[in-house]
C-alpha cells in the first residue's frame, strides 16, 4: 500500500518541542534486585509471518504445533504463542514500526522505555542491529527520534568487543571527546544568548542531546579496559550480500547471546529486513524474492516458499534460545531463565498489508509458558499488544501500568 | 545590519515584535490593535452545529471564541478552513438562514485581517537534513563523503522532509553526529595506521561462490568453462573473504587443465588462461570480469595440479576473482557469432549430441544441469536412430539460431558439457595470505589530494601557523559565513592544548574538526535574528542545490548584496536554476511534493504489470523529475505542469505505458502525446498512480486526496479518528464505487468525500501504473471483466458542481482555475524553502505573486524567480 500519509498537509504544524525532553533527563528509576527477568531482547521481522502457519489451531497448553513453530518443539516449555494483539494502528508498511512504539508511530519503543531502567550498569544501555537491510525503524527514543542500526556483524562486534589496538583508540577519542563536547557547548552557550526564545527552545534539544551524549562517554570512560574478552570467530567477511541475511541472522543472534553472557548489554533489538531477498535452501533456488513472496496472493506454491523462509527465521531463534539456556549469569543459572525474549512483528498480513492480528511469540523471562494465548477468544477480553508489553515491562522490574493505548496487563496469564 | 536594528535585535522578544511589524506593514500602515473575531456571525450562523463534543466534522467554532487554551497553530487552521467555507458559501449549509452578501463580505474582511494580525511567521533555526550535512560535507571537503550506515533517518511527518519544527535534536543524533566527525576527522587527518597482521585463509573448492552456472564442483575441483563477461555468469571468486583495509596480499592458486577430449570438442588448443583479478564487493556481480583491475595471469596446462604465485595489491572491501579467459564458451548476449561458431562445430563434430540438441523438448525448463542431463541421456542413448532425425543443414541452422538467441538459456545448458566433459579450468585450491604491507590505495590518495586542496599542506609551517591556516579555510565554509579571528583562535588554542597535553598536532588538528562539525554553528542554519546576507546566500543555496553556497554567491554575499539588490538575488537565483546541481533541488522536491518517495515499498502485480522491474521503477520516477525540469529551465507557463502534451520516457515506459516505440533511441526522450490524450501532466503520472495504488489495485480516496492537497491546494482535514481505511477487496462483488457510496451515506464522511470520491474516481481510467484502460481486471476466471465507470460531480465553490466523466474533465476543472493551482504550487515551493508552513500573511503574498506571473502569462522559472525575491523568502 502506498506510504502516502493519509493527511500530510494539516500536521505541518508549529513548534513541537518541550515536555518530552526534560522527561528524558528525568533519572529513571533503577531495576529492582527482585525483578525477575533482567534482560529484554525484542526481535521484529519486517514481512511478518504467514499467520495460518504461525498460529496454532487450539488455544491454551495443548495446542497441535503449527508448521512455523516446530523448529521450536524441544525448548515448547520456555514459550508462548500469542494470537489477536495489535496497537489498533493503521494498515500499511509505514505502520510496521509501530512494532515496538504502540498505536502511534514516532514514539518511544518498548525497548527504549525500559533500557534506561534496566541498562544502567552495563557499558551501553541498548543495542541496536539489523540483518539484512532496514525497510523501516523499529527503535525510537524518547524524543521519537529512529535509532541508528547496525548492520555489520563486524561492527557490533567492534563495537562490544573490540580488539586490543582498537580498544586503545577508542578509549583516546572517548577521553579527547570530552574537550570537543566542552567547545560546542561554549559556543552553543553564547549562541543561546543572542537568538530568539523559541530558538532557544530549539537549543535547549540540543544542551539536552550533548549531556546524554557525554553521559555515555563517561560511562565508557569509566569502563574503559572493562571490554569482555570473548572467544568467537567472526567471520573474515560480514555477510551483507541480500542473499546471505539469514546467514547475517544467525551470526547476529550469536553476537546478542555474547553480549547478554558479557553483561555487556542488557537490551538488544534485532530489525529482520525484507526486501527483494532470493534464498536458497536444499539446492533449490526459490522462484521469487522474499519480498514478492510475501505478496503470495494465496498463491499455494509463494506460500510454501515463504514458509520456508520464515521456518528458517524461526529455526536462528530456536537456536538462539538454546544458547541462552546453556549460557549462564553471574549466579550460575540459565540466561534464558531471566531474559525476556520477543519475537513479533509490525505486520499481521504483508500479502495485504494489514496491520491486525501481529504474530507474536514470548520465551524466557521467568513467566509462565508452554501456551497459545488468544487474545480475542475471551469477548470482552480483548487485548492489546501492548498489554502484553505492560505484562513485559513489569517482569522487568519497571512500573508502568500503560503502554500507548493499552492499560491493562496479561499477567493473569503469563505470571504464576 | 545598521547599528540600530543590531541594538533592537538584542533582545529576542524585541526582535519579534519587530519581525510582526515588518509582516504587517504591508497591509497596516500603522499598528492598530488586534481586530476581533466576528463573533456574532459565528454564534448566529455556525454554533449551532459547531458546538461542544458533538460538534459536526469535529469543528469547534465554541473552542475558537473562547477557549484560550487553543494552540496557535490549530487556530489558524480552524480559521482557515471556516474563512474558505464561508468564502466559497459552503457554509451555512443551503438548507439553513443564508446571510445577506455584505454581511458575508463584512465577515470574510473581518476573518482575513484577524488573521493577517495573528498569524507569525514560525521561524526557527534549522538543522541540517541528513542530505543537506552529506552535502556539505562533500562540498566543504571536496571528497565523495557518504553519510555511514544506519546513520538515523529525518523522522517527519509532515510532506517535507526539512519542517524546521520537527528536525529534532535528540541523543542518538547527536551521537551519530559525534561518531560521523570522528569518520570525517579520522579522513582529514589521519591517524597513523594500526600495525598490518598478516593472515591466510585458504579457499576450497565449496567455498567458492558460484552463480547461475558460473562453475560446478566435481571431483573436488571447481570448474570453470564460460568466459561470458558478467562475473556472475563466468568467474569465480571467495565467499568468505575481504580485505578489510588496502594492502599487499600474496596469492597461490592450485589449478590444472581439464580437456581429456570428447566427440564434440577433441581438444583444447594452447594453454588455458586463468586470470587474478581484483573486485570490490562493493560493485554488483553482475559487473563484466574483464573490467576489473587485472592481478596476474597464469598459462594452466596439463591434468596435473599445479601451484601458481603471485603478490598483489588489495584495496578495501576487494576481494580476488577467477576469471578462464581464453574459455571456448561465451555466452554474452552481444557475442552470438561466437556462441554459434562453438555450437556449429560441436555440432558438426558429434552428430549424436545433434540429435539430442534436435530432439529434446525445449523450453525455459532446459535451463542448467537438467536440460543438459536431458540432451545427454539422448546422446548417449542405444536407441537413438540418427537417420530418423531431421538433420538438414537446414534444421542445424535453425537450432543454432534458436539456442544462440537466447543465450542466457542456452548457455547455460551448454556449459554442463563442459564441466563434465572439457575443455574447463579446474581449481584445486585458493590462499590468500596478508596483508603483509599497508598501502593506500588510490581512492585515498584522490581523496587526500581533495582534502589538500581545501585544507592546504603542511609544508614548512609551525604547527601553530599551519592550524591556523587550516582552520581560516574550513570554518567560514563550515559555518556558511565569515568566522572572527577569535572565533578561529579558539579553535587554533584546541589544537595547540591536545598537541601539548602530549599528543602530536595530528591529534590535536582531529580534534578541533571533530569539534567543528558538532558546533551549532554547523549542525544548524538561520540561527541569527535577523536574516542577513549570508543566511540568505545559505537558504537560497540550501533550496536550490541542497547545498551551501559556492564561491559566487558567498562573494554576493560578502558585499551585501543579496538583501538590498534584487536584481543581484535574481541574478544568482538564475544561475543555480540553470546550473547542474538544481537537478538535487528538482528530485528532492518532486519526490515528497508528489509524495513519490516510497515507491520501492509497492510490489506491483506481476500479472498485470510483468515488465515491471526496479529499473522501471526507477525511470517513471525520473519522468516526474524531468517534467518539473523541463518546464522550469524552459521556463514554460503553469498550466504546462497540467496540461504539457508530452512526457518523457525510456523505451521501456515508452512501450508499456504510453504505448509509442522509441525505436534505437536510447536513455529518456520527450515524446509527444496526442491534444485529447487522457495521459500526461500531474496529474496521471505514473509514479504518482503507483504511490496512489497498493500496487494492485487503484485507491481513488487517495487519489482525490492526493489532488485536493498537492494540485488545488484545498487538502481534506483529518478523517475522524475513529473511521478505518477503505482497503479495495477485489475477491468480493462489490467495486469500489459501491463502497465508496456506501461511505457517502454517512453524512460526517459524505461532508468531505463528496469532493474526495469525485476526484479520485475520475483516475479510475488509469490502473496502478497510469495505463489508460476500460475495464478492471478480470477478479476470477471466467467472469466477464467489469467495465469503468469514472464520472461523478465535482463540488466546486459557490455550491457549483462540475460533471467530470474521466480524468479529461478533471483535468480541465484544474485549468480552468489556475490561480488554485498555481497557490497550491508555490505554496508547497515557498513551504519547501523555508523549512515551515506559511502564514496567512505570506500566503496572501503568494497569491499576488502567482496572480501577477499569470497576468503578465509568465513561466515557472519566472515564478520561482519571484518567490525567492518575496518579502517571505528575505525574511527569516
Amino acid at each position: 500500500m502506498s506510504q502516502l500519509h493519509r493527511r500530510p498537509f494539516l500536521k505541518a504544524t508549529g513548534i513541537a518541542i518541550g515536555l518530552p525532553l526534560m522527561e528524558s533527563m528525568a533519572a529513571a528509576a533503577p531495576q529492582p534486585e527482585s525483578a525477575p527477568a533482567k534482560r529484554l531482547v525484542c526481535v521484529g521481522t519486517y514481512l511478518g509471518f504467514y499467520q495460518k502457519s504461525f498460529f496454532p489451531k487450539q488455544t491454551g497448553f495443548d495446542y497441535e504445533t503449527p508448521e512455523l513453530l516446530e523448529p521450536l518443539q524441544d525448548l515448547r516449555d520456555d514459550f508462548s504463542v500469542f494470537s489477536g494483539l495489535d496497537h489498533r494502528a493503521g494498515n500499511g508498511h509505514g505502520n510496521w514500526s509501530t512494532f515496538l512504539t504502540g498505536q502511534k508511530l514516532n514514539q518511544v519503543s518498548l525497548d527504549q522505555l525500559v533500557a534506561p531502567h534496566i541498562g544502567q550498569s552495563t557499558r551501553f544501555e541498548s543495542v541496536q542491529i539489523s540483518a539484512g537491510k532496514v525497510s523501516r525503524p523499529m527503535n525510537f527514543s524518547r524524543e521519537g527520534v529512529p535509532l541508528p542500526v547496525i548492520e555489520r556483524p563486524s561492527l557490533v562486534y567492534k563495537k562490544l568487543f573490540a580488539s586490543q589496538g582498537d580498544r586503545a583508540r577508542i578509549e583516546y577519542l572517548v577521553a579527547s571527546g570530552q574537550s570537543a563536547l566542552d567547545k560546542v557547548r561554549d559556543e552553543a552557550t553564547e549562541l543561546r544568548r543572542r537568538v530568539s526564545r523559541t530558538d532557544q527552545q530549539k537549543l535547549d534539544e540540543y544542551f539536552a542531546s550533548l549531556r546524554d551524549v557525554e553521559k555515555r562517554l563517561q560511562k565508557q570512560q569509566a569502563n574503559a579496559g572493562k571490554t569482555a574478552n570473548v572467544d568467537y570467530e567472526l567471520p573474515e567477511f560480514d555477510p551483507l550480500a541480500p542473499t546471505l541475511m539469514l546467514e547475517c541472522e544467525k551470526i547476529m543472534y550469536d553476537l546478542m547471546a555474547l553480549a547478554l553472557q558479557t553483561d555487556s548489554t542488557r537490551v538488544i533489538t534485532m530489525n529482520i529486513g525484507g526486501l527483494g531477498q532470493v534464498f536458497e535452501f536444499d539446492g533449490r533456488i526459490l522462484r521469487a524474492g522474499y519480498h514478492a513472496l510475501s505478496h503470495h496472493g494465496n498463491d499455494p506454491e509463494k506460500i510454501r516458499d515463504l514458509v520456508r523462509v520464515e521456518v528458517e527465521h524461526i529455526r536462528c531463534m530456536a537456536a538462539f534460545l538454546a544458547q541462552l539456556k546453556t549460557k549462564t549469569d553471574a549466579s550460575g543459572k540459565p540466561l534464558l531463565d531471566s531474559t525476556l525474549v520477543l519475537l513479533g512483528t509490525g505486520m499481521g498480513d504483508s500479502s495485504r498489508h494489514a496491520n491486525r492480528n501481529l504474530p507474536t511469540l514470548v520465551a524466557g523471562g521467568g513467566l509462565r509458558h508452554g501456551q497459545h494465548v488468544a487474545a480475542d477468544s475471551g469477548g470482552k477480553q480483548k487485548f492489546l499488544l501492548g498489554d502484553l508489553y505492560i505484562t513485559l515491562m513489569q517482569q522487568l522490574g519497571v512500573e508502568q501500568d500503560s503502554f500507548s493505548n493499552a492499560s491493562r496487563n496479561m499477567n493473569e496469564q503469563l505470571m504464576s | 545590519m545598521s547599528n540600530m536594528t543590531r541594538m533592537l535585535t538584542r533582545s529576542g522578544i524585541v526582535f519579534l515584535l519587530l519581525l510582526s511589524c515588518q509582516h504587517t506593514s504591508a497591509q497596516q500602515a500603522n499598528a492598530r490593535p488586534t481586530p476581533g473575531l466576528p463573533a456574532s456571525f459565528l454564534q448566529k450562523h455556525c454554533l449551532s452545529c459547531h458546538e461542544g463534543k458533538e460538534a459536526a466534522l469535529e469543528v469547534r467554532i465554541d473552542r475558537l471564541l473562547s477557549d484560550e487554551r487553543l494552540d496557535a497553530v490549530e487556530r489558524e487552521h480552524l480559521l482557515e478552513r471556516v474563512l474558505k467555507a464561508i468564502k466559497d458559501k459552503q457554509m451555512p449549509p443551503a438548507e439553513s438562514d443564508q446571510p445577506a452578501s455584505a454581511e458575508r463580505t463584512e465577515t470574510i474582511g473581518q476573518l482575513d485581517a484577524y488573521l493577517l494580525a495573528t498569524s507569525k511567521p514560525r521561524a526557527l533555526m534549522r538543522r541540517l537534513t541528513a542530505t543537506e550535512y552529506q552535502n556539505t560535507i562533500r562540498h566543504v571537503l571536496g571528497y565523495n563523503f557518504v553519510l555511514p550506515e544506519g546513520f538515523p533517518a529525518d523522522s517527519i511527518q509532515s510532506q517535507f522532509r526539512n519542517t524546521s519544527a520537527e528536525m529534532r535534536m535528540s541523543a542518538p543524533l547527536m551521537e551519530a553526529y559525534y561518531h560521523t566527525a570522528t569518520e570525517i576527522a579520522d579522513h582529514v587527518f589521519p591517524p597513523p595506521p594500526p600495525p598490518v597482521k598478516p593472515k591466510t585463509t585458504s579457499v576450497k573448492p565449496d567455498d567458492l561462490v558460484i552463480s547461475y552456472s558460473s562453475g560446478l564442483v566435481l571431483d573436488g575441483v571447481l570448474r570453470l568453462a564460460a568466459r561470458t563477461d558478467t562475473m556472475w555468469r563466468s568467474s569465480t571468486w571467495p565467499e568468505r573473504f575481504e580485505a578489510q583495509r588496502a594492502g599487499t596480499f600474496n596469492f597461490e592458486i592450485t589449478a590444472s587443465a581439464f580437456a581429456p577430449g570428447s566427440a564434440a570438442i577433441p581438444k583444447f588448443d594452447g594453454p588455458m588462461k586463468m586470470q587474478l583479478r581484483a573486485r570490490s564487493l562493493n560493485s554488483p556481480d553482475g559487473d563484466a570480469a574483464t573490467k576489473q583491475r587485472l592481478l596476474a595471469e597464469f598459462d594452466v596446462t596439463g591434468p596435473a595440479p599445479q601451484t601458481f604465485r603471485c603478490t598483489a595489491d588489495l584495496y578495501e572491501n576487494e576481494t580476488p576473482v577467477i576469471y578462464f579467459a581464453n574459455a571456448v564458451l561465451s555466452g554474452d548476449s552481444g557475442q552470438k557469432k561466437s556462441f554459434a561458431d562453438l555450437l556449429n562445430s560441436m555440432f558438426r563434430n558429434d552428430p549424436r549430441l545433434l540429435a539430442g540438441w534436435l530432439s529434446v523438448e525445449h523450453g525455459s525448463g532446459l535451463r542448467g544441469g537438467v536440460g543438459w542431463d536431458r540432451v545427454r541421456k539422448i546422446r548417449d542413448s542405444d536407441e537413438l536412430d540418427l537417420s530418423s532425425i531431421d538433420m538438414s543443414e537446414k534444421a542445424v541452422a535453425a537450432l543454432v539460431r534458436k539456442m544462440t538467441g537466447n543465450p542466457g538459456l542456452y548457455a547455460e545448458t551448454v556449459i554442463y558439457q563442459l564441466f563434465e566433459e572439457g575443455p574447463a579450468l579446474s581449481i584445486h585450491e585458493l590462499k590468500i595470505t596478508g596483508p603483509n604491507k599497508s598501502i593506500v590505495s588510490p581512492a585515498d590518495k584522490q581523496r587526500s589530494a581533495q582534502i589538500a586542496k581545501v585544507v592546504g599542506t603542511r609544508g614548512e609551517l609551525t604547527s601553530s601557523s599551519f592550524a591556523n591556516a587550516a582552520f581560516a579555510r574550513l570554518l567560514p565554509k563550515l559555518f556558511r559565513r565569515p568566522v572572527s579571528d577569535s572565533e578561529r583562535t579558539a579553535y587554533v588554542q584546541l589544537v595547540e592544548q591536545e598537541s601539548t597535553a602530549g599528543a602530536d598536532v595530528t591529534q590535536g588538528l582531529h580534534l578541533a574538526l571533530r569539534s567543528a562539525l558538532m558546533s551549532p554553528h554547523f549542525l544548524y542554519r538561520e540561527s541569527v535574528p535577523v536574516l542577513d546576507d549570508h543566511a540568505l546566500a545559505a537558504r537560497l543555496s540550501y533550496f536550490l542545490t541542497l547545498s551551501p553556497p559556492d564561491t559566487k554567491l558567498v562573494s554576493a554575499a560578502d558585499q551585501n548584496r543579496l538583501l538590498e539588490d534584487a536584481g543581484q538575488l535574481r541574478k544568482e537565483t538564475s544561475r543555480l536554476i540553470a546550473s547542474g546541481r538544481s537537478r538535487e533541488f528538482i528530485n528532492d522536491f518532486v519526490a515528497q511534493w508528489l509524495q513519490t518517495d516510497d515507491l520501492t515499498d509497492i510490489s506491483p502485480d506481476p500479472v498485470q504489470f510483468p515488465f515491471f522491474n526496479e529499473q522501471f521503477g526507477n525511470s517513471i520516477n525520473t519522468e516526474s523529475q524531468l517534467l518539473l525540469l523541463e518546464v522550469v529551465r524552459r521556463n514554460l507557463p503553469l498550466n504546462t505542469l497540467i496540461n504539457p502534451g508530452f512526457t518523457f520516457a525510456d523505451a521501456a515506459v515508452a512501450k508499456h505505458i504510453y504505448g509509442q516505440d522509441l525505436g534505437k533511441k536510447k536513455g529518456f526522450q520527450r515524446i509527444e502525446l496526442k491534444d485529447d490524450s487522457p495521459q500526461g501532466g500531474l496529474l496521471g503520472l505514473p509514479a504518482v498512480m503507483l504511490a496512489t495504488s497498493n500496487g494492485t489495485d487503484t485507491q481513488p480516496v487517495l487519489r482525490g486526496v492526493w489532488v485536493l492537497s498537492n494540485i488545488l491546494g484545498d487538502p481534506p482535514p483529518e478523517p475522524p479518528s475513529a473511521v478505518p481505511a477503505l482497503t479495495p477487496d477485489t475477491r468480493g462483488t462489490s467495486t469500489v464505487r459501491d463502497q465508496l457510496a456506501a461511505h457517502r451515506t454517512n453524512t460526517s464522511c459524505a461532508a468531505c468525500h463528496r469532493k474526495i470520491d469525485p476526484a479520485g474516481m475520475a483516475f479510475e481510467n488509469l490502473d496502478a501504473l497510469g495505463r489508460w484502460r476500460t475495464h478492471y481486471p478480470q477478479t476470477r476466471k471466467g467472469d466477464a471483466p467489469a467495465s469503468i465507470d469514472a464520472s461523478g460531480s465535482f463540488p466546486g465553490p459557490l455550491q457549483k458542481t462540475t460533471k467530470i466523466n474521466d480524468i479529461r474533465q478533471l483535468r480541465e476543472l484544474v485549468l480552468d482555475d489556475m490561480q488554485s493551482f498555481g497557490n497550491c504550487f508555490a505554496g508547497k515551493l515557498l513551504t519547501y524553502a523555508m523549512g515551515r508552513p506559511l502564514t496567512w500573511a505570506e500566503r496572501k503574498e503568494i497569491d499576488r505573486i502567482v496572480a501577477a506571473n499569470l497576468d503578465r502569462e509568465q513561466g515557472v522559472r519566472d515564478l520561482i524567480l519571484d518567490l525567492v525575491n518575496s518579502q517571505t523568502f528575505r525574511t527569516r
